[in-house]
């Protein structure tokens, strides 16, 4: 991985160097995994060195503050925020000037009255014409490896379809009381097709939150007849399993591109 | 149909009424501030940002940091959640994604807390995933970019609630959380992970069991410390002694609400072992006993859409005097209430006084005590605004209640009084389990959430949105500025800051009506008190009207009203006025009329009476002078007037 990152550097040195734009003089991440690391993806112009556009955030001579052309990715909250000056938190030392410009990938630091970020890489310039396909395609791949760390954690991968949900009986008080108990509910999954596990299973039952608690909102939650394909991790205790991350709950047609991350080798992150 | 403009008249008519029979008036001598703590960057979200906590640099108080159920919303980097952070004495907030988490961005329970002198940020959180995996966290720069660092990270803890002072040029940290879930230590849950030197780099907690009694199983999830710079540390909890229902959801719980202190810090062999209940000899003094608290794990239709679970006790020492502490918690008095309590102990918790407050239907107390002895008690009452068709209409009303003679008399504060019927829950808790108040010198800060409609009626001393807002229309805006928003609860970040006294002080004698015996010669008595603002400015000042009684006897003392007269501008207070403001419907009335103002009126008090015939037999007109107040700058101390003659 580190000769990878540091051809990549080394690419992008001679490259800037050739056509006389700024690059970082630091070794820079894969481009998958610029994207994978940033929340926030964007082109601007760099509209003042060593200064900020927050009042929250002390100047320094890594802080520069730029002006948004073109968002790539950010999140729903900042919808409109081409256009806007924001205070980017470089990664390395400065080497920009008024005007320059770059596209950067970075974090979100502070949101206020504007933004401030923290870079995690850059690219020269506009970043090229086929910048909007490479981070579609970055993160499509992010999101496969997403999905795929969680079939492949979990113990059993079923299409199937909610055929009821109870309460469980209450929980041993003796093992204590909180307001973030689970509450659990049985949830019980009719199996149609056994992705991954034991190909005999018929139905199982898939433990549901019955509470509220902020410790659980995150969970998904069912409901009688939903179908779906099913990404289950075995519970360490009771007799049933888990779907407690976002991703555990796919839509039936999802069922191919699933297929064909149980068969892909798995890659590390 | 009934508008909601409609109803939010009848709201307000409805918190006067309620501070009225209280006898409570708003205090004049002091600054509130309430800010929507939302930033402008963030106007789009519609997060349920409840459970809110706050802490503020005791050593420069521009510097405050809160916190509350927020995610970072896609904005912050993997695996890192948002506080809250200003830089301008919570004037105006942002955003700061500093925390620990998961890739939900956001965290379960987070309390926050300043140290006293080092700057550094500490916090108590339960990280996700996960419902019980406790994380004590530090930061020497709140406004920095870097994450903060985990100093504790083990599981099986829940509610830590995090106290931090500076000693001797060392951090001492104090978490109050319980060890439940499951329950270990012979089901003696209360704990405080503690530090007495968390500043250092790689800083010793230890865990502190501060329950010496057996229990039903575990004690209750809130164990709340307070510290003072004597070295003493007081800490609250609830001693769990039966428990009737299964929890899954709801319960009936029986406890005690206990005291423990420690007179070193925490430092000796045995902490938290100094106050001991010589009912049983054992360490913690049991305020109360067999108290009855509910457990409802549900959002409740008849409290605000919030849950029951115990979750509510907080206590406050005195920073005069270690010896005077004050505790609130809550429990249930009756069949379906849920009543808040106020008790005060002056000799380091050995012995209590009984409610010196009870609050019916409300929750999320919170003690804090000023520098100058003033009480603050923070809570959220649930009330019954109005009926709309079969729909009851709830509203939560948050208070701040001030006052410096253990709650005889007070100042009732009303920061919001907001709807509790709207946005429907989300998650539990739905305004908090908690909220937050805290004492920085004479000052009061604390936080709260609410329904975040932009509406001035629903706060009383003002409010300033920093999220795009259309006041007018009620409606919130997205970062256009133009797209609405949905209304969702929202994190209030409040201060109130001591006055200092007015400079100039009047005190004009009235006599108004027919003596009934003969204090005076029969007739009929007139003041009419006028005041003149000779300023160029305009100019606020308040009056209060102190009576006077025959025989050597003291009087009523009204309330402050407020005033304002602009350039040039003159009023009259007259005997109508008085009456009305004493709400006495005595005949007669004699007394004095008080008018505080930082700057120099003209006061002018006429008397007229009027004989058997009912025309003006005698007249008087008085110039009253000023009194320059004590601590007032350039004292300047002018006798007491009489009638100025």
């Amino acid at each position: 991985m580190g000769s990878r990152v540091g051809w990549v550097a080394l690419a992008a040195f001679v490259v800037f160097a050739s056509v006389g734009l700024v690059a970082p003089v630091w070794a820079q991440p894969a481009f998958d995994d610029l994207v994978r690391q940033s929340s926030l993806i964007f082109q601007g112009v760099i509209v003042t060195p060593g200064a900020t556009s927050m009042p929250e955030v002390p100047v320094s001579p890594s802080t520069i503050v730029v002006k948004v052309n073109q968002v790539f990715q950010a999140p729903k909250a900042l919808t409109g925020l081409a256009g806007q000056e924001i205070t980017v938190l470089m990664k390395g030392p400065a080497g920009l000037k008024r005007g320059d410009q770059a596209v950067f990938f970075a974090q979100g630091w502070m949101a206020g009255e504007g933004i401030a970020v923290q870079e995690v890489g850059r690219l020269p310039g506009r970043g090229g014409a086929d910048l909007p396909r490479r981070v579609a395609a970055a993160r499509q791949a992010m999101a496969d490896q997403e999905l795929g760390a969680r079939v492949s954690s979990a113990q059993l991968v079923v299409v199937g379809k909610i055929s009821g949900i109870a309460p469980r009986p209450p929980s041993d008080p003796s093992t204590g009381v909180s307001e973030h108990d689970p509450q659990w509910q049985d949830a019980i999954l009719q199996i149609s097709t056994v992705l991954k596990g034991d190909r005999a299973l018929k139905e199982v039952v898939v433990l549901m939150p019955g509470t509220l608690d902020v410790a659980w909102v995150t969970a998904p939650r069912f409901t009688p007849g939903q179908e779906g394909v099913w990404i289950l991790q075995r519970h360490p205790e009771l007799p049933a399993y888990t779907a407690l991350d976002p991703l555990d709950v796919q839509p039936l047609a999802q069922q191919a591109r699933i297929r064909r991350l149980l068969a892909a080798p798995r890659s590390s992150p | 149909m009934t508008t909601p403009g409609r109803w939010q008249r009848g709201w307000w008519m409805a918190s006067i009424l309620a501070a009225l029979v209280a006898g409570a008036g708003e205090s004049h001598a002091a600054q509130v501030t309430v800010v929507n703590m939302i930033p402008l960057a963030q106007s789009g979200e519609t997060n349920q940002d409840s459970e809110p906590n706050l802490a503020v640099n005791p050593a420069n108080p521009l510097q405050v940091a809160g916190s509350a159920f927020t995610p970072s919303q896609g904005f912050c980097g993997p695996n890192l959640a948002p506080i809250f952070v200003s830089s301008d004495g919570g004037n105006t907030w942002a955003m700061n994604c500093i925390v620990p988490s998961d890739g939900s961005g956001m965290t379960s329970d987070i309390t926050v807390r300043f140290a006293e002198t080092s700057g550094n940020l500490y916090a108590g959180i339960l990280r996700r995933p996960g419902g019980f995996r406790l994380n004590v966290l530090r930061t020497t720069n709140f406004l920095g970019a870097a994450a903060m660092t985990v100093l504790v990270d083990r599981q099986f803890v829940d509610q830590p609630y995090v106290q931090a002072t500076t000693s001797s040029g060392a951090d001492r940290v104090y978490v109050g959380d319980n060890a439940c879930c499951p329950t270990g230590f012979g089901g003696r849950t209360a704990t405080i992970d503690q530090s007495l030197n968390a500043g250092s780099a790689a800083p010793v907690f230890n865990a502190i069991r501060i329950e010496s009694r057996a229990t039903a199983g575990q004690d209750g999830p809130p164990v709340r410390p307070a510290v003072h710079a004597d070295g003493t540390i007081y800490g609250v909890f609830y001693h769990w002694t039966n428990r009737v229902g299964n929890f899954s959801p709801f319960a009936t719980i029986t406890s005690d609400v206990v005291v423990i202190r420690d007179d070193n810090g925490g430092g000796g062999a045995t902490p938290f072992t100094n106050l001991v209940d010589p009912g049983d000899g054992l360490a913690g003094m049991r305020v109360v006993q067999n108290r009855t608290v509910p457990w409802a794990n549900t959002s409740q239709a008849t409290f605000g859409q919030e849950r029951f679970v115990g979750s509510n006790a907080t206590i406050a020492v005195d920073p005069r005097n270690s010896s005077t502490v004050y505790i609130a918690w809550a429990d249930r008095v009756g069949t379906s209430d849920y009543t808040l309590h106020v008790r005060r102990s002056l000799d380091r918790g050995l012995t209590w006084s009984g409610d010196l407050r009870t609050i019916t239907n409300a929750t999320n107390p919170a003690l804090a005590i000023s520098s100058e002895g003033t009480v603050g008690f923070l809570y959220q009452q649930v009330v019954r605004v109005a009926v709309v068709g079969n729909s009851v209409i709830q509203g939560w009303v948050t208070h701040l209640e001030r006052t410096t003679d253990a709650f005889a008399t007070l100042d009732d504060l009303i920061l919001a009084q907001t709807i509790a019927n709207a946005p429907p829950v989300t998650f539990l808790p739905y305004i908090g389990d908690y909220g937050h108040l805290m004492a920085v010198g004479r000052d009061f800060y604390g936080i709260f959430s609410a329904n975040n409609t932009p509406d001035l009626a629903s706060f009383p001393h003002g409010v300033h949105y920093q999220r795009n807002a259309n006041f007018a229309t009620k409606t919130l805006l997205a970062l256009d500025n133009q797209t609405p928003v949905p209304v969702s609860i929202d994190p209030f970040f409040f201060k109130v800051i001591a006055e200092q006294p007015p400079k100039f002080q009047y005190a004009a004698k009235f006599i108004c009506g027919k003596p009934d015996n003969p204090v005076l010669a029969p007739g009929t008595y007139f003041t009419a008190i006028n005041v003149h603002n000779p300023g160029e400015r305009g100019v606020g000042f308040r009056k209060k009207f102190a009576v006077a009684l025959p025989g050597e006897r003291p009087g009523l003392v009204s309330r402050f009203f407020d005033a304002r007269l602009g350039p040039d501008e003159a009023f009259e207070i007259d005997c109508p006025d008085i009456l009305k403001h004493t709400r006495i419907r005595s005949g007669f009335l004699k007394g004095f009329a008080i008018i505080e103002s930082d700057t120099e009126l003209d006061v002018v008090a006429v008397y007229t009476a009027a004989g058997a015939s009912r025309l003006v037999e005698t007249m008087e007109i008085t110039r009253v002078p000023p009194r320059r107040r004590a601590g007032a700058e350039g004292s300047d101390p002018v006798p007491a007037p009489g009638l100025g003659r």
